[in-house]
């Protein structure tokens, strides 16, 4: 191909520049990014942040969109734990007699309920990240965590929320004579809820990567979790399991993040720490895991969804 | 001039076929198969998936500098968008690395990411946030975005009661008004009505004077050339030829024509429903002369003189005895943009020359296609198309009109004051 050098075109450069070292004759300047087929983490941390505001308005988007064109509005996060907690009193504490430790039935379960939604709905939201913000993430660039960070962000509003109605509901009980005592342990509660987010964030993640190639998993994501509840200490305590059970409790980190959260709350089963350590190192474990794999799946999910 | 992007060897493999669509146990179950039988010779087979391979794109390597304008033509599924998926980092490449040198924003398609349930001020800042725009930076442009969209009165509602046009025209808006170093557009995103279309293209090709570099996708050839210096052609995912746009759009140009005319002539011969048009004579050659220099079948863009000669071989034994001959002109996408038809009297087979004289042509640079049919008593008799196709040679020293439109005419204005009286 000849080339006709004229005064007006710049001249083109056929031959890349880095073959031979230079760079037009300029100090080597730090690229804005770098696209690497060997590279796996395009989402830099540093990118993270500088995204902090889309993150904010996504939080923000998804709060509020549930507010706009509904019956009941935002009293949806409060009526479905109260009809949950109702037929757990009549199902688990009428009929099947489990005990409820000293708390009365609506506040252990109650509680139990709230964080137990807190956990499963980020972690099939985080899930279904590939499949429900796919069409964005064909056509537009930002780092890819934001979108489960902000879900799991907006699971944690809805979750304030309903705490604060528990709280009201326990002033309820300690105005008609119950003794619930609240304790300094509950200055401990963030660590737990951030165990558990890590954990949601995590396998998540890990199942958002494969739905990339199977796309029924998030069916499974919805039923497994089901199950999951009644194996997490959601709506019995630690001492209705029978011994030689035990040690299976010890395999499931939620089982020892509810029970922890319950006891930062009412301070009234006592928990030893040892399970808790382990649970958070499983956690982090899968945290990292999961990123991971969701960070090799940003990359290549546009062609196969 | 520094480097603005720097692709290396960027190559893009998809799986065609099963693979990717095959169930999880179908997945297991081939691989332990596969492992077991492995196991039972004792050695590795290589994974056989080669076949269903395909390769988007293969040995990309280009840069662009500081000031350039690169503009990316080829067919449809010639890999252009994957590429600029790559460039912007929505999917990884295979193989290859790219090195951007500033703040890239690509606006491949607008109006990704608005809510509707949102106002179109919510919206405007949350699809800035994606673009990468910090809140100080979209309220700084919010009005001359709410400006542009002329969407003032409607900027507090929500954006699931626009119209299809008013969606557009707020989504444009916000990624018109980016500021980004290096600009990726498509063209296909110039929206809504024809107002608001030139107003569009006309804020292109400000980002495009705005910004460092630029990267423009685009069909239209005429586009191509008022904005780029250089240009990137592919076909089947690799680079067919890299270089100066003038160069590049020409060859480009050249090729597509000859697909333009398969189809023209496939047309004309079912129009004219004659099987075979072209059996009753041939082109044996054709040239085109003009008083400004000319090459067999180019002429360089003036207003001088224009002669074309055919020479046509009537098959032997064959006789027209009210022939007619008509001469057409098409671009090269094939819109016909002249046609002249004469009368050619009694000819007898045999070779003979048809000259057509244009006491001038006023095209603009680029590829024509030139044709000529031969009716006997109005029925078409022979198709002949001229082929190489005819180059219109750019004129350095002829003053070019504007880069819209087909003809390139020597207007001149002249400004009146009407007096009062």
């Amino acid at each position: 191909m000849a080339q006709t050098p004229s005064a007006k075109q710049p001249r083109v450069e056929l031959v890349p520049e880095f073959a031979t070292g230079t760079n037009g004759g300029l100090p080597p300047v730090k690229p804005t990014y770098v696209v690497d087929a060997e590279k796996i983490l395009s989402s830099h941390p540093k990118d993270l942040w500088a995204f902090r505001e889309l993150y904010l308005l996504l939080v923000k988007r998804d709060f509020v969109a549930v507010y706009k064109q509904t019956v009941l509005g935002p009293l949806w996060f409060f009526v479905q734990p109260f009809l949950a907690s109702l037929v757990f009193i009549v199902v688990f504490s009428q009929i099947a007699r489990l005990p409820t430790t000293d708390l009365p039935p609506l506040v252990f379960y109650l509680s139990g309920i709230i964080v137990w939604n807190f956990f499963s709905n980020s972690l099939s939201q985080v899930a279904s990240t590939f499949l429900s913000s796919g069409a964005i993430f064909r056509k537009i660039y930002f780092p890819r965590l934001i979108v489960p960070f902000s879900q799991i962000s907006m699971n944690f509003l809805n979750f304030i929320g309903q705490l604060l109605v528990l709280f009201g509901v326990i002033a309820f009980y300690k105005f008609s004579g119950h003794r619930i005592e609240l304790s300094l342990k509950i200055l401990a509660l963030p660590l737990v809820l951030a165990d558990m987010a890590l954990l949601a964030l995590g396998l998540g993640c890990i199942i958002a990567a494969a739905t990339v190639k199977y796309r029924d998993l998030n069916i499974v994501v919805g039923y497994t979790l089901n199950l999951w509840m009644y194996c997490s200490l959601v709506i019995y305590p630690r001492s209705a399991v029978p011994a030689h059970l035990q040690p299976l409790l010890g395999l499931n980190p939620m089982a020892s993040f509810v029970e922890s959260y319950r006891s930062c709350l009412f301070d009234t089963e006592h928990t030893t720490v040892q399970p808790a350590i382990v649970a958070t190192l499983i956690t982090v474990v899968i945290a990292i895991l999961g990123i991971w794999c969701f960070a090799k799946a940003e990359g290549t999910f546009t062609d196969t969804i | 001039m520094s480097v603005v992007i720097q692709a290396h060897n960027i190559s893009k493999r998809f799986f065609l076929g099963e693979r990717n669509q095959r169930a999880f146990f179908e997945d297991v179950s081939v691989k332990v198969i596969r492992g077991l039988r492995q196991l039972a010779r004792g050695r590795l087979a290589p994974e056989q998936n080669s076949s269903r391979d395909f390769w988007a794109l293969k040995d990309i390597s280009f840069q662009i500098s500081q000031g350039q304008t690169l503009a990316i033509i080829g067919e449809n599924g010639a890999g252009k968008s994957t590429l600029l998926k790559i460039l912007s980092r929505i999917t990884r490449p295979t193989t290859g690395t790219v090195k951007v040198y500033g703040r890239l924003a690509s606006l491949l398609e607008v109006g990704t990411g608005f809510h509707p349930e949102f106002s179109g001020r919510d919206n405007i800042f949350l699809n800035g946030a994606m673009l990468g725009l910090s809140r100080k930076d979209v309220r700084k442009r919010f009005d001359r975005i709410v400006d542009f969209s002329g969407l003032a009165k409607f900027i507090d509602v929500p954006v699931k009661n626009y119209s299809t046009g008013m969606y557009m025209r707020l989504a444009f808006s916000v990624a018109a008004h980016l500021n980004p170093e290096i600009v990726i557009l498509d063209e296909v995103l110039a929206v809504g009505d024809t107002v608001f279309q030139k107003k569009c293209f006309d804020r292109l090709e400000e980002i495009i004077e705005e910004g460092h570099a630029a990267i423009l996708v685009s069909h239209g050839m005429a586009h191509v050339r008022s904005l780029c210096q250089i240009c990137l052609w592919l076909k089947d995912g690799r680079i067919q030829m890299f270089g100066p746009t003038d160069e590049v759009a020409s060859c480009y140009e050249k090729a597509t024509t000859h697909e333009v005319v398969a189809h023209y002539e496939k047309q004309t011969a079912e129009q004219d429903g004659s099987a075979h048009p072209s059996a009753m004579a041939v082109l044996v050659q054709w040239s085109v002369q003009s008083k400004e220099a000319s090459v067999t079948h180019s002429i360089i863009a003036s207003q001088a003189e224009v002669t074309f000669r055919f020479e046509i071989e009537l098959n032997p034994g064959t006789e027209i005895s009210h022939g007619r001959l008509s001469f057409s002109l098409a671009d090269a996408q094939g819109l016909i943009l002249f046609t002249h038809q004469d009368g050619l009297g009694q000819i007898k087979g045999g070779k003979f020359w048809a000259t057509l004289e244009l006491p001038f042509l006023p095209l603009k640079p680029g590829e024509y296609i030139v044709s000529c049919t031969i009716l006997e008593a109005d029925h078409p008799v022979a198709f002949l198309r001229a082929t190489p196709e005819l180059t219109v040679l750019k004129n350095e020293s002829f003053a070019q009109s504007g880069y819209h439109g087909l003809l390139n005419l020597p207007a001149r204005l002249s400004v009146e004051r009407v007096p009062h009286p």
